[in-house]
């Protein structure tokens, strides 16, 4: 019945997971967010999958370097009015993906407003992620050239992706957990939040640490 | 083991005899009680009953069936906004809206579990056009991404099916077979040819087995019109700062209900973003994909609201679905503490997966019927937490003038910009700032700041000539530095002048702890 993944069913007890990585999919309506998700999640393709409204919550586990990653992926509804809303989430969020519609040049240049929510609302250590979805579409307005170029502007990594014939979902995916799990590694910064305690322990005062039970 | 088999064969498989006649006399009493709901509800509508028809609608069950339900929501609603789409044809410039592009990304999300492509083409269409239309005639509202999910409610119960297999399902007894279903019957799309004929009042189309759907343009256009003006106005602001803050009686019903839960689920300490699906859409977002009796459950949450003509039925549902499955929040909670990286993700986390994803026909049944007997009172906190012309707080009992919910659509827009720039100015990433902050923080009226002046400087006047009575060395030391501070504070001129109204009480309350 239910569309998301319950890995977490495993219990505190017998944990089927090494890691937990926070991932969250910002971008305008439309570009295909959600369509990204649900097939990296469900193996599932909907041309007229319904809209998100606020924030979505999906669960998946996968194989990074030979330890199991629970991947914790937030999906967040396009429209401006929402932004208020989906900023709360993006605290503790490990890697952000930033999508646009290569047949939609409006969506292609909201990409640096994007980016710039994100600096003013993520972590400085997030790993950031390009993607240009549907690259399927005849009807291309943004060349791979133009996404190339405006991924190294922002410094930041850069997939061309198709949700519909499942072209570089898995890629998009699996790139960011590397990258992410790479920066753990080496900087030993980003710890698994709230898990070790040492990330996030100033972010606010309401740590699901500090609850009773 | 006797005794255990007999009760999984009771249960299940129906074969004892007597189990099989309590079945039966139970299901003859239902279907009695629906066709004598049936005729009660046509009668009400024959003689223009709102009161029995409000009551009706209340009970258990809602207005059963579309062919009763649309006239219902329609002769309710107008009996609280006289809205006559004929005479008000003249309303708004016709120019097209800004938010017509997000219209139509999202129109071609919906009703896609709908199989009939022409079926589904027709209400696509029947569902941009009414949008469009309603955000052309009130250029004030904001679409919101949701509204279009309320729309398509509508756009379902107000279209009408021709074929006589269809009809069958469309009138069905019980209003657990929805139109949505019926529409699918069809399947055979390729070979069909799309006749949609247009006229002033109605559309229709036909379908691959030549039935025909139509649906009634202005009666779909006035339930809208008035539905949105009444009780959707909070969400139609510029941004979402009014739907925020009707979220937040979430917890407080909540917590008038078990404080224990409350706490322990952390509902005192978060915002209730999580509902914000569930809330904007009256749960039509969330219920639809989740299995096939979810649109009758829909179509009741949208029958209590008219009935019982309050938008608090879908904050007290969710409050009541939240309640119904709290042992499994709790336990979900705890077996997730560690795994999210703070409080909001976890309860979002843990609702998200818990309740939306495992919530069965039986228990939204169950949140109904507790839903209809709750109180749909206003917590007592909520009239400082809403803004005086929300949904919530405006009264549209009797027959309200279309002039007067535009008055209050207006100020509430005014309301809404004004507070917005005010949390624009405050660059908080947080939850909008309280209003009692905002005065504290010296953006409260000339008139309000001086009372407060005049009320602060009274009582320090007093604390302090007690404290020249009193033995306490040290007190009179602070305050004798706090009204060299105010001193020096007034010969800084007009640079910092709101800090005056902040810092006293300040003082005051670390003086009233020492």
């Amino acid at each position: 019945m239910s569309g998301v993944r319950t890995v977490s069913s495993s219990s505190a007890n017998a944990k089927s997971y090494d890691s937990i990585m926070k991932i969250l999919l910002v971008g305008d309506s439309g570009v295909g967010k959600s369509c990204l998700l649900v097939r990296f999640v469900e193996d599932k393709f909907s041309p007229s999958f319904i809209t998100t409204i606020g924030i979505d919550f999906k669960i998946k586990t996968v194989d990074i370097n030979g330890k199991k990653v629970k991947l914790q992926l937030w999906d967040t509804a396009g429209q401006e009015r929402f932004r208020t809303i989906t900023t709360a989430y993006y605290r503790g969020a490990m890697g952000i993906i930033l999508v646009y519609d290569v047949t939609d040049e409006r969506t292609f240049s909201n990409i640096k407003q994007w980016f710039s929510t994100v600096n003013q609302h993520a972590n400085d250590e997030a790993q950031l992620l390009l993607v240009g979805n549907k690259s399927d579409m005849d009807t291309r307005a943004v060349s791979t050239d133009q996404g190339e170029a405006l991924a190294k502007e922002l410094g930041i990594p850069f997939v061309e992706a198709s949700a519909k014939d499942d072209t570089n979902v898995n890629d998009i995916f699996f790139l960011l957990a590397k990258l992410i799990q790479e920066k753990i590694d080496s900087e030993k910064l980003v710890g698994n939040a709230g898990r070790d305690g040492s990330v996030n322990v100033g972010a606010t005062g309401n740590s699901s640490k500090s609850n009773c039970c | 083991m006797a005794s255990s088999y007999s009760v999984r064969v009771n249960d299940h498989e129906f074969l004892s005899e007597s189990v099989m006649d309590e079945k039966s006399v139970v299901y003859f009493r239902h279907s009695e009680r629906l066709s004598k709901k049936s005729h009660d509800l046509t009668c009400a509508l024959a003689d223009g009953d709102f009161g029995a028809l409000a009551a009706l609608g209340r009970d258990a069950d809602g207005f059963l069936k579309h062919e009763l339900r649309g006239p219902a929501w329609l002769a309710l609603l107008k009996s609280r906004l006289p809205f006559d789409a004929a005479s008000s044809s003249k309303a708004g410039s016709g120019e097209p809206h800004r938010d017509e592009h997000q219209v139509s990304l999202d129109v071609k999300r919906s009703f896609g579990d709908i199989k009939d492509d022409n079926a589904k083409a027709f209400l696509r269409h029947a569902l941009e056009h009414t949008i469009v239309r309603v955000l052309r005639a009130f250029p004030q509202l904001s679409y919101y991404q949701g509204y279009h999910d309320v729309c398509a409610v509508f756009v379902l119960v107000f279209v009408h099916a021709s074929a006589p297999g269809l009809e069958h399902n469309l009138s069905a007894s019980t209003s657990s077979t929805a139109s949505a279903e019926g529409l699918d019957a069809p399947h055979d799309s390729d070979g069909s040819e799309i006749s949609e004929s247009l006229s002033a009042s109605s559309i229709s189309t036909k379908l691959a087995d030549d039935s025909l759907l139509l649906v009634d343009n202005e009666q779909l256009f006035e339930a809208v019109v008035i539905f949105t003006l009444l009780y959707l106005r909070d969400f139609m602001m510029n941004s979402l700062t009014f739907t925020i803050d009707q979220l937040a009686l979430i917890p407080l019903i909540v917590k008038q209900k078990d404080s224990h839960f409350y706490r322990t689920f952390q509902l005192d300490k978060i915002d209730a973003f999580f509902a914000l699906s569930s809330i904007l859409t009256l749960f039509s977002h969330d219920l639809r994909p989740q299995s096939d009796d979810a649109p009758s459950i829909v179509f009741q949450v949208f029958d209590l609201v008219i009935s019982a003509n309050s938008m608090m039925v879908p904050l007290v549902a969710y409050s009541n679905l939240l309640l119904a499955k709290k042992d499994d929040l709790l336990l979900r909670y705890k077996e997730n503490i560690d795994n999210f990286d703070n409080s909001t993700d976890l309860i979002h986390g843990v609702i998200q997966q818990e309740m939306i994803a495992g919530s069965s026909v039986q228990l939204w049944n169950d949140i109904l019927d507790a839903s209809r007997n709750s109180s749909l009172d206003l917590p007592k906190e909520s009239k400082k937490i809403l803004n005086k012309y929300s949904v919530l707080l405006t009264d549209s009992r009797g027959p309200v003038p279309l002039e007067d919910v535009l008055t209050w659509l207006s100020r509430e827009i005014c309301l809404n910009e004004s507070v917005g720039s005010r949390n624009a100015r405050l660059d908080n990433k947080k939850s909008p700032v309280p209003k009692w902050r905002l005065l504290a923080q010296g953006r409260g009226s000339t008139l309000v700041k001086f009372s407060l002046f005049i009320g602060v400087a009274a009582i320090l006047l007093k604390l302090y000539i007690q404290s020249l009575e009193g033995h306490q060395g040290h007190r009179r030391i602070e305050l004798r530095a706090y009204f060299d501070q105010l001193r020096s504070l007034r010969f800084l001129g007009l640079n910092q002048p709101q800090r005056v109204w902040l810092d006293p009480l300040k003082t005051l309350l670390k003086i009233g702890r020492s």
